[in-house]
């Protein structure tokens, strides 16, 4: 500990000291005084000048607002001193955060300590600015210093994990950072493989967030995390001073687990993982779940017990997202429920999440096992702790499907007599959106409802009352029954008003269809006795009530026009305006006409969803993280919330297996149903045709589903943060390109660091690549991945499929390699330019290198000799061709080879690329004649093919090819021509 | 975001260590503090979890003594509580080891200092560094400088 400034512990003794707040108030006060006079002084020191931020910040921490001190907080910075600067920046963080139109001001020293040579300054700087808030344009202006400490081969893993996190603030102020600097993920990604753990981990967060925008740019990361874990894990490869409690580097573990979950959202749906990783992974997951649980049972510390608990819960998580048998999500809810009710209270609570969590898989394993424990899960509904309370709340909204809606909501409904306020709120909205979302019985959706409205209703949001009228309104079939429950209601006298408001509503517009039980002047009495108790915002709902019923019955005419006339004396201008309003319709002196105008049936209801999705909080989210992340469009990117909406309907519904149909009791009444889920009512549909669609579905009342599925596949397609994709390929990368279309082995790439071998082996459609990657330099290679994609982002499906056999491993020491296994199969027919992209990215020597290499693996790698021919046949073949197909069947070019050829260098070259050459076929000597059969899954094709050469000028040639697969002969034609023109 | 805020208190709800990660009003931050403390304080210790829903977020809190240490997270954030309740213990024992038996004094008299220890621990509300040697050494090293 350096020395303390005097004057500060002196000030702040004198703080603790004061008796009273009064004396407290003074102290300040004066110190302010005193401190104000001393900024004026020329000749302050920097020592004094930093004591008196300090009292300043302390002065600030005490609750006591500062206006001035900026400038000197400024003038601080100039020092070189590393704890003058320091302090600077502490107070401009806060000056900035009182006031950020400063940031200007503070630019120009920032970037000088940004490029100062001196790593603390640069550390101070980042700090500062990661703490920033920024606008997009000042993100753009620090960008690329930031990025510097990331690309530089000298800064130390210090700097860098700095800049990561700091870059990451950026990204989240301006994610367009990344569409215009599209190369730097692939300098970014490869520092999850880094040594030093901390960088490691910082790495990890960024790449996390980069992959909810860019996914596919994030490939490489799943190979080095999984290495990265497979290290730890598995081969307790940690230096010592990372472990925590006995848990190697327990953080860093927990982050390439969300990263994985991240990149690997459904490992049945997604290519990301090859088997060799998946292996791996199940290897990570389960070390680290038996040692957790080891440590749970002992009598170990609670630092033991709640480490080797978060690595165990971040293990699970990430388990319902690799596991793809049901069984093993049975097994694993089943553990979890036994373990509700030994654990202590943090375990619990965490555990309930990793239920929620397995219950939403997209199978429905998780929740099985869970409903068989349902009785113990539904008492921590009681727990004493509200935390607990909630997760279990969540746990059960997971879990309910159609199947249990009506047992579920039954038990919430009579757990919401008892539940706290905190809760009821919660409970109140999560079975308003069950009810709807599973509800096969529309009459039993509306009695649920109302009864929640009974009994909560004071406590239930307003979209909850809302949302029932929309569905009345847009569901003929339920309007009387609606009407019946709330004069029931309205019966007993005693209701919550929200009751009142949905039945002035109910029985204003649709009261007619009860006339035989209830008249009309019962229903008007019945709101009307209640008009002067309610609220303003319920009377402001009554009125138009009753002016609908002023239309419909003479009866009672005189007491509405009398309510109308009084109420245009409210205080309240809603009141009085509509009170002023209604007066003059009913007193206007034109039969009715204009009254009967403005009060028609209401239209049906055109929102899509519930308002209420956005009121759940985070379980929605949780089975979102089985889908690949979605895209935002920038644009969107403000409008975070409502964009989540939509996308998390699709989850739901498409995720979770079909609900089973209906028990049989339900078909007594088969028309209820339908009249919700099929035909649209027919008054809709002759009012608003276009409309009368939407508003209905298959798994609820209202129809998120399909909307919000369409919304977002056309989001992922249409996304704007999707790059354009125009390879550029690594310099001198066509000597290996051409040299391994020409032959199947040999050196593909060669540079300082490092050289890759290429080897290819044929088998009918498929291709078996091998390549070994050797490292020449005289350091390591860490952070080492390859990944082929296609190469073809116009095509959405290449013509070919890449699985890959084997990884190389991410790490290379000097003069070692390591090899990469791929196979690639043909489907169909595709061109030269759509073969795979071969992506390297590794660090040596601090350098982050990325390599685009286009793969010689074309379409004529599939090709093996065909039979020899006779003259006749091969002719009776090549003629067949013609007139079977015609042009199509036939590709032909003239060209010139770039360099003399002789026949015999010729016909070399065709049998490497696996063409059979048939001898003296030809009059011509120099001529070459050949046949092929190319294998794709699809279709195998014979090849013909004639070549001539022109034998005054041995470069000029001709070259024929037919094949019996149309579109087949000309992508041969490209293929040799192009290496005959190009080989180097 | 993944961290929002980080709080120490102490019993009375007096601000020991405060430091922003997420864009917060100025003008909320007091009166968010003092709904932090009520509803921590209000909170048994014996009987309930360390983590509790506050407004759209969550707290993850822990009493050492007379002084809560509070870390407030995204809901949605997918590392678990219990892993920042640890990254609470894990300060805590890095101020222990660096005040040499750390009590709430220390954190007022050197109220600055503390702001340098988190800047090695955490940033833009991430975990940057988790080897306590490391950050120790790094701190002696920058009190070197000075």
């Amino acid at each position: 500990m350096p020395p303390q400034m005097k004057g500060l512990v002196q000030f702040i003794t004198d703080i603790r000291n004061a008796k009273e707040v009064e004396q407290e108030h003074q102290r300040v006060q004066s110190e302010l005084i005193h401190i104000q006079k001393q900024f004026q002084q020329s000749n302050l020191s920097a020592y004094h000048r930093k004591k008196y931020i300090c009292k300043l910040l302390y002065i600030y921490m005490l609750g006591n607002d500062i206006s001035f001190g900026f400038q000197e907080a400024v003038q601080l910075g100039i020092s070189k001193n590393y704890s003058d600067k320091f302090i600077s920046y502490i107070a401009l963080d806060l000056y900035l955060q009182l006031d950020p139109t400063l940031l200007p001001l503070i630019i120009q020293s920032l970037k000088r300590d940004l490029d100062s040579s001196v790593e603390e300054i640069n550390c101070l700087a980042l700090h500062f600015l990661s703490s920033l808030s920024y606008d997009s344009e000042s993100a753009e202006e620090f960008a690329s210093s930031v990025f510097k400490f990331i690309r530089s081969p000298t800064a130390s893993p210090m700097l860098k994990k700095k800049a990561c996190l700091t870059m990451l603030a950026l990204f989240k102020s301006s994610i367009e950072l990344l569409t215009t600097n599209p190369d730097w993920i692939a300098r970014i990604v490869p520092l999850i493989g880094s040594d030093s753990l901390g960088l490691s981990l910082s790495a990890c967060s960024l790449v996390e967030y980069i992959a909810r925008f860019d996914h596919d740019a994030c490939r490489p990361a799943v190979i080095l995390a999984v290495d990265k874990l497979y290290r730890i894990v598995v081969k307790g490869e940690c230096s010592q001073d990372a472990y925590f409690y006995g848990k190697p580097a327990p953080w860093l573990v927990c982050k390439l687990f969300n990263l994985l979950e991240t990149m690997i959202p459904d490992v049945t749906s997604s290519d990301v993982l090859d088997t060799d990783s998946l292996h791996k992974v199940k290897e990570i997951i389960s070390i680290s779940i038996t040692s957790a649980v080891n440590n749970q049972n002992g009598s170990h510390s609670s630092e033991v017990k709640n480490t080797s608990g978060f690595v165990l819960f971040s293990a699970l998580s990430l388990a319902a997202h690799i596991d793809p048998s049901p069984d093993q999500a049975f097994k694993a809810a089943e553990a979890l429920c036994s373990l509700l009710e030994t654990a202590d209270i943090n375990s619990r609570y965490l555990t309930l999440h990793a239920l929620s969590k397995i219950a939403a898989r997209p199978d429905n394993a998780g929740v099985k096992a869970i409903t068989n424990s349902f009785q113990i899960v539904f008492k921590f509904l009681r727990d004493r702790d509200v935390s607990i309370r909630r997760a279990t709340l969540d746990v059960i909204y997971v879990i309910c499907d159609s199947s249990n809606v009506e047992s579920v909501c039954k038990d919430l409904l009579s757990y919401l007599a008892i539940a706290d306020f905190a809760m009821k709120s919660d409970v109140a909205v999560k079975i308003s959106v069950l009810a709807e979302k599973y509800a096969k019985d529309a009459y039993w959706y509306v009695s649920t409802i109302m009864k929640l409205l009974s009994l909560a209703g004071n406590f239930v949001e307003d979209e909850v009352w809302q949302r029932l009228i929309q569905i009345a309104v847009n569901n003929d079939s339920i309007q009387s029954m609606a009407c019946q429950t709330a004069v029931k209601y309205l019966r007993t006298g005693n209701y919550p008003e929200s009751m009142l408001k949905v039945s002035a509503f109910l029985l204003g517009e649709f009261g007619t269809q009860i006339e035989k039980t209830c008249p009309g002047v019962e229903q008007f009495y019945l709101l009307y006795d209640r008009y002067f108790q309610a609220t303003l915002s319920a009377r402001s709902r009554l009125l138009p009530c009753f002016l609908k019923f002023y239309c419909r019955y003479d009866g009672i005419r005189p007491q509405i026009i009398d309510l109308f006339e009084q109420e245009t004396n409210s205080f309240n201008l809603e009141i009085q305006q509509r009170a002023l309003e209604y007066s003059k319709l009913v007193t206007m002196n034109d039969k009715h006409a204009l009254l009967r105008a403005v009060v028609t049936k209401m239209p049906p209801f055109t929102s899509r969803s519930s308002p209420l999705i956005s009121r759940l909080g985070n379980v929605e989210g949780l089975k979102q993280s089985f889908k690949l992340p979605d895209v935002p469009q920038i644009s969107m990117l403000q409008d975070h919330h409502q964009n989540l909406i939509e996308p998390l309907q699709v989850s739901k519904n498409t995720g979770r297996a079909a609900p089973p149909p209906p028990p049989s009791r339900h078909s007594t009444k088969p028309g209820v149903l339908d009249s919700l889920i099929s035909s649209p009512p027919s008054r809709m549909s002759s009012r608003a045709s276009s409309r009368a669609a939407t508003p209905l579905n298959n798994s609820g009342l209202m129809n998120h589903s399909s909307s919000g599925l369409f919304s977002n596949s056309e989001n992922r397609s249409t996304s704007s943060l999707v790059r354009p994709h125009i390879p550029v390929f690594s310099p001198n990368w066509e000597e290996g390109y051409y040299r391994l279309v020409h032959f199947d082995q040999g050196i593909f790439y060669e540079n300082s660091i490092m050289k890759v071998v290429y080897r290819l082996k044929r088998e009918k459609s498929t291709v078996h690549l091998q390549l070994t990657y050797s490292n020449k330099s005289p350091s390591t290679i860490s952070g080492f991945t390859c990944t082929l994609t296609p190469n073809c982002k116009s095509v959405t499906d290449p013509g070919y499929t890449l699985s890959t056999i084997k990884n190389p491993d991410t790490m290379v020491y000097a003069g070692e390699r390591t090899t990469q296994m791929v196979d690639v199969v043909a489907k169909s027919i595709y061109t030269n330019s759509e073969v795979p992209l071969l992506t390297m990215n590794y660090i040596c020597g601090g350098v982050t290198s990325t390599l685009k290499l286009k793969m010689p693996t074309v379409l004529l790698k599939t090709l093996v000799p065909g039979a020899a021919l006779s003259k006749d046949m091969f002719f009776t073949r090549w003629n067949q061709i013609g007139t079977n197909l015609g042009n199509a069947g036939e590709g032909q070019k003239i060209f010139r080879a770039n360099r003399k050829q002789t026949p015999a260098n010729l016909k070399r070259l065709l049998e490497l690329a696996g063409f059979n050459n048939l001898l003296d076929l030809d009059p011509n000597p120099d001529n070459l004649v050949c046949a092929g059969i190319l294998h794709t899954t699809s279709a195998n094709s014979a090849c013909l093919l004639r070549l001539e050469l022109n034998p005054t000028d041995l470069v000029m040639i001709r070259l024929t090819v037919r094949c019996t697969l149309v579109g087949l002969s000309n992508v041969i034609v490209d293929t040799l021509s192009d290496l005959l023109t190009n080989e180097l | 975001m993944a961290i929002q805020f980080l709080l120490a208190l102490n019993r009375q709800g007096k601000l020991r260590i405060s430091k922003w990660y997420a864009n917060i009003p100025e003008s909320q931050k007091r009166q968010l503090i003092r709904k932090v403390h009520k509803l921590i304080s209000s909170r048994d210790h014996q009987k309930q979890s360390n983590f509790v829903q506050f407004e759209n977020q969550k707290l993850i809190y822990r009493r050492y003594n007379g002084l809560y240490f509070i870390i407030c997270c995204d809901l949605a954030s997918k590392d678990n509580e219990l892993s920042y309740l640890e990254v609470i213990h894990l300060l805590v024992e890095i101020l222990d080891v660096y005040f040499d038996n750390v009590c709430e004094l220390d954190l007022i008299f050197n109220f600055y200092k503390i702001y340098e220890v988190l800047d090695e621990l955490i940033l833009a509300g991430e975990l940057q560094e988790t080897s306590k040697d490391l950050i120790l050494n790094r701190l002696h090293y920058l009190d070197a400088l000075s």
